[in-house]
């Protein structure tokens, strides 16, 4: 079975196109519009991957990575920050929640995203097996 | 008895205007009996050489003297009148110290100024006691000024200095001299912009009010140094050692120092920025003083600062429209993308493409304002330059074929690894490579040199393109600044390439010219320390 990927952003067009590109890559994407409901659906659904937006309304993405961080399975999930931020206090502030992978989307060619995002799951696989 | 007092002044001062011309008529005398006093007294040549000289000096420096010491302080000569006004053989005083006719006055201790006049030599003012031969004491302001000869103290020569009693053309004199002095000293006070003059080893002379204001001090504080007075801050509140103090600068460079990014914090605590500039203040070859004048510049640094941030928030959520326009012509370009005509397909590069060069622009601005608002990182780690040109000229392989221009890559074998932040030196490498490879006619031929000059690497890039008019190469690395020859060419460009370059370099201790000629090309040169950049820590990178 495919990966499950949840992408987390609250500008809708924004999500459609990164969901579409990685639904056309074969992935099963999970949406969320903002922090709160992200970790809603990644605490029911486990994905193997989660993108993450930072400037989001309630839960920012920052919140968001800390909550996911307190929580048992959550402290090991796969996250990618995908933002249009690029302050070294938020690269810093994620990589305190091990976070690495960092992506400004506006510098970023969604198929680029996609490739990236399959290098990582496929690194995650080998890592695991 | 006042009257009889002033009576006695006014004569001291006839007979002592009249005794400049006994002195020149001394001189002549001298000069033309001086084998016979030789003859005469005995008196070694020298003696009499050295005797001449003080004459000189007195008469160059155009007062009457009173008396003349040797460099121990023993009188060797006595004014004649001054004689007969005391009523003195001169054997009385011949050897004697200076010192029975000095005094210490409030403020001025007399030991002390002689120290200072012999360290120095430098004249100074003090008070002359005595009395005359009827009795009555005398107290007169004099001068003691040393003797030089080859810059060493042979002497002393005391001299009365003008009187303020308002009578004679000497106290008029210097009454107009007050006078211009207090008027100077009224224009100084009264400049808008906060003024410190100080002397040589900067200490304070003067401050005048917008200066007392600004550092919020009643005091004026004058014999303090200024670099306890003027404590100066950097940008991260560090305190400027006394050595960067720009009055520093300026009195060991012996050149004007210019800053804005100067802060203080004030006595009640608040912090403020100044435009700071300090000069010498150069006398005959010779540094006397130092001038600084400062003015507070917060209020404009704010409103610079909310400039800077509002280009910094409105270039980031423009980020987010552009991404949505970029994301889905590529999506429409590509998934059922069959269904396009060429015309269409065509259309949707052009959005895309326009597209970019917004995305590009956008990251430009927010370079800029990153600059600007000094919040951005440099981050040093060993690089090796040759990788970073090689992938820069992979990323513009496209551009360069497309253009058919010639790239030549020189570097010197084993360039070792230097300490730069690889962002920022991909960023200056693919700036100039991009200028020469978009302003150089299709066929052209750039070439890239890297080199080592100690204590400098050199990245040279050359073109044989359009070039830069000589009218406006002062003005090349200016904000938003194009040329009018390319304008006209080629609309592509943000006019923020070299200013943001230049603004790296010169924050990471790095240099950059060129040299550049219309119609037949240009070449930059880089310089960055062999050692490394400079580090500086921030909160942004560059993009």
């Amino acid at each position: 079975m495919m990966p499950k990927i949840l992408v987390v952003e609250d500008m809708e067009a924004i999500r459609q196109a990164i969901t579409a590109a990685l639904a056309k890559a074969g992935y099963n994407v999970l949406q969320a519009k903002d922090g709160a409901e992200g970790l809603e659906i990644a605490f029911l659904e486990h994905p193997e991957l989660i993108l993450v937006d930072i400037i989001m309304p309630e839960v920012d993405g920052i919140e968001m990575v800390k909550r996911l961080r307190d929580d048992d399975w959550g402290k090991t999930a796969s996250v990618m920050m995908l933002t249009n931020v690029e302050d070294s206090d938020k690269i810093v502030a994620v990589q305190k929640y091990h976070v690495y992978d960092y992506l400004v989307k506006s510098n970023w060619e969604l198929d680029d995203v996609v490739e990236h995002i399959k290098n990582k799951l496929k690194a995650a696989t080998e890592e695991n097996s | 008895m006042l009257e009889y007092q002033d009576y006695i002044l006014t004569e001291f001062n006839i007979v002592l205007l009249s005794s400049i011309a006994i002195l020149i008529f001394l001189i002549v005398l001298l000069i033309f009996e001086a084998s016979k006093i030789r003859s005469k007294f005995g008196m070694e040549e020298e003696d009499i050489e050295h005797r001449l000289d003080l004459l000189r000096h007195l008469v160059g420096a155009g007062k009457a003297y009173l008396f003349i010491a040797d460099k121990e302080g023993a009188v060797v000569d006595i004014n004649p009148d001054i004689q007969s006004l005391m009523g003195l053989e001169p054997n009385q005083l011949y050897g004697k110290d200076l010192g029975i006719f000095t005094e210490d006055t409030p403020g001025s201790n007399v030991e002390s100024l002689w120290q200072v006049l012999r360290d120095k030599k430098l004249p100074f003012h003090l008070q002359l006691r005595g009395a005359w031969k009827n009795g009555e004491e005398f107290m007169e302001t004099a001068e003691i000024r040393p003797l030089l000869a080859e810059n060493s103290i042979v002497g002393f020569v005391v001299s009365r200095i003008g009187s303020t009693d308002g009578e004679g053309q000497s106290a008029e004199g210097s009454e107009e001299l007050e006078k211009a002095y207090a008027k100077e000293q009224v224009i100084v006070e009264s400049i808008g912009d906060g003024v410190i003059v100080t002397d040589a080893v900067a200490d304070i002379v003067m401050m005048n009010k917008a200066a007392r204001e600004i550092l919020d001090t009643q005091e004026s504080e004058i014999g303090k140094s200024i670099y306890e007075i003027l404590q100066l801050e950097d940008e991260n509140s560090a305190m400027l050692l006394p050595q960067y103090h720009p009055l520093a600068e300026a009195l060991e460079d012996e050149r004007r120092v210019m800053s804005r990014s100067y802060y203080i914090v004030r006595n009640d605590f608040t912090r403020i920025s100044l435009a700071v500039t300090a000069s010498p203040v150069i006398v005959d070859d010779g540094i006397v003083g130092g001038v600084i004048v400062f003015r507070d510049i917060t209020k404009e640094k704010d409103i610079d600062r909310a400039k800077t941030e509002f280009v910094s928030l409105a270039s980031h959520q423009l980020r987010t429209p552009l991404t949505t326009i970029s994301w889905y012509t590529e999506l429409l370009s590509g998934a059922g993308s069959d269904n396009l005509t060429d015309e269409q397909r065509n259309y949707l590069d052009v959005i895309y493409d326009g597209n970019q060069r917004m995305i590009g622009l956008v990251n430009a601005l927010l370079n800029v304002s990153r600059l600007e608002l000094g919040t951005f990182i440099i981050e040093p780690e060993p690089t090796k330059v040759q990788d970073l040109i090689m992938s820069v000229l992979r990323d513009v392989q496209p551009s360069v074929e497309e253009k058919q221009h010639e790239i030549a890559f020189n570097s010197e074998e084993e360039m070792p690894e230097i300490n730069l932040d690889p962002r920022l030196m991909r960023m200056i490498i693919q700036n100039l490579l991009t200028n020469a490879i978009k302003y150089t006619p299709d066929k052209g031929k750039i070439t890239i040199d890297l080199s080592r000059h100690y204590p400098d690497l050199i990245l040279k890039v050359s073109d044989n393109g359009f070039g830069i008019p000589i009218n406006q190469q002062d003005r090349i690395f200016t904000k938003l600044f194009r040329a009018d020859n390319v304008l006209s060419k080629n609309t592509e460009g943000t006019g923020l390439g070299l200013y943001i370059v230049k603004s790296v370099l010169d924050r990471a201790g790095g240099n950059i010219w060129f040299e550049s000629e219309e119609g037949k090309g240009t070449t930059f040169y880089v310089t960055i320390p062999l050692e490394g950049m400079k580090a500086k820590s921030g909160t942004k990178t560059l993009s």
